[in-house]
């Protein structure tokens, strides 16, 4: 069981930021789009399954990677789109922070070759966040705090090549991934901002990836290197953490809800999202919950890829409150209250090769 | 029959009119749904409750809360127990 409820007086994880903000959102998709029924087939689902599955879940399609793209080839399709549109060279950016649970390698980090395979300089700083889908609000957080400890820019990336790690005949796990790679430019600029950080991991096994390191635990014997969901729990922590995340970052952020113009949360599944929006009283528009049925889960990169392929015109044309809520693996959750004034966020590319 | 028994049963139904179960489930008031049907299905059963409801009574009621998927706590391990848990989120 998650512990016990929050005590009031407790020490919590908060930041609060005066003087960094984001510049620009680009994300990348994968560019091979699957089609839900066509592979239900191949899971063992019939008709009626698949009926319920997307009335339930909201499945639909989602895109992932052929071949062997990987999470940073994603990413640095993004960076370099995200360099262009913003008009900064990556040699006047002189941090990179690479959020995935999919890395190249598992060692050296993933994120030192990346900043040179995009042009950044040797007198930058690099490293790996080792986070799934809260790690878009934690990799905020750290940008936000180097920005403002000095550094002028900083380049995000977050993402995963999530369908890489579940069995493509699972069909409790397989339709619902993903796989999207974003980047988002931090620079110094005068902009308030909010974060709340909480983790738990008695919830460890809640979703996890047995065999994957190298702690050889006498429960995950003989079980495959890949991701295993306990749907029940994952779904029941959900509803007992993230609204009341989202009240307390309200709260800290000293705003009402109707002040918030845009709720963007990470994505796990439709019915998820329409009940967190209906207890929030929020109105469909500004929570919105449709990335899951076109993209997948995408990880770390829900949130960016929310904004990429639903609200680019909105967050590209003026300024705007937003709520991010990133809640999964870990178990690990966070939100935050960000301002943004018409920043560069063209719509979702599709693949790399252009 | 409530109007709130007949909503709960008519979902339950509708739900498992789609269902393949290893046995026919009998409905009584110590029908446990929760053992009987996968999280797929449970997840299928609020959506059509929660649709019927407001239907009937014009507003949207969500019914899923942090006990749903408890193997201990969910109201759905007894039909009594869903069915008044279903008329306090109504009253809510």
């Amino acid at each position: 069981m998650w512990r016990n409820a929050l005590q009031p007086d407790q020490q919590r994880a908060e930041l609060r930021f005066a003087n960094a903000s984001i510049r620009g959102i680009v994300t990348t998709v994968g560019d091979r789009m699957v089609d839900f029924v066509a592979e239900a087939p191949s899971m063992g689902l019939s008709e009626a399954d698949v009926a319920r599955l997307q009335r339930a879940i909201g499945l639909n399609r989602r895109q992932i990677v052929s071949g062997d793209e990987t999470t940073s080839d994603l990413c640095a399709h993004s960076a370099r789109r995200l360099f262009e549109g913003c008009g900064i060279s990556p040699q006047d950016c002189q941090g990179l922070i690479f959020v995935t649970q999919t890395p190249d390698y598992a060692a050296p980090a993933t994120a030192i070759s990346l900043a040179t395979r995009l042009g950044m300089p040797i007198t930058s700083l690099a490293f790996d966040m080792r986070l799934g889908c809260s790690g878009f609000v934690y990799g905020l957080a750290t940008a936000f705090s180097l920005v403002e400890s000095g550094l002028d820019r900083v380049l995000l990336c977050v993402g995963d090549v999530a369908s890489k790690f579940v069995d493509p005949t699972d069909h409790a796990i397989a339709p619902i991934m993903g796989d999207a790679g974003a980047a988002i430019l931090i620079e110094r600029r005068p902009s308030a901002s909010s974060f709340q950080f909480y983790s738990d991991g008695s919830g460890e096994r809640a979703l996890i990836i047995p065999n994957s390191g190298v702690r050889k635990a006498p429960e995950d014997e003989g079980m495959p290197q890949l991701m295993h969901m306990d749907g029940a729990s994952v779904f029941n922590f959900t509803l007992q953490r993230v609204p009341s995340m989202i009240t307390d970052i309200l709260e800290f952020g000293a705003k009402e809800p109707d002040a918030i113009d845009y709720f963007v949360l990470h994505q796990p599944n439709k019915y998820i999202l329409k009940n967190i929006q209906k207890r929030m009283k929020v109105d469909d528009a500004r929570l919105p919950s449709d990335t899951q049925s076109v993209y997948g889960n995408q990880n770390s990169a829900s949130i960016p890829g929310t904004i990429s392929g639903f609200l680019s015109d909105d967050y590209s044309s003026r300024r705007l409150t937003s709520l991010f809520a990133g809640f999964g693996i870990g178990l690990s959750w966070a939100a935050a209250i960000v301002e943004t004034d018409a920043i560069y966020a063209p719509a979702t590319f599709t693949g790399i090769k252009d | 029959m409530s109007e709130i028994a007949q909503i709960t049963s008519d979902s339950l139904a509708a739900v498992l009119e789609n269902l393949e179960t290893e046995a026919p489930i009998e409905l009584d008031l110590s029908t446990n749904i929760f053992d009987a049907v996968d999280s797929f299905a449970i997840v299928d059963l609020l959506l059509e409750t929660e649709g019927r409801i407001e239907a009937v009574y014009g507003r949207y009621v969500p019914l899923a809360d942090e006990t749903i998927f408890d193997a201990e706590k969910s109201p759905l391990k007894n039909w009594a127990t869903w069915n008044a848990y279903v008329e306090k989120c109504i009253a809510a």
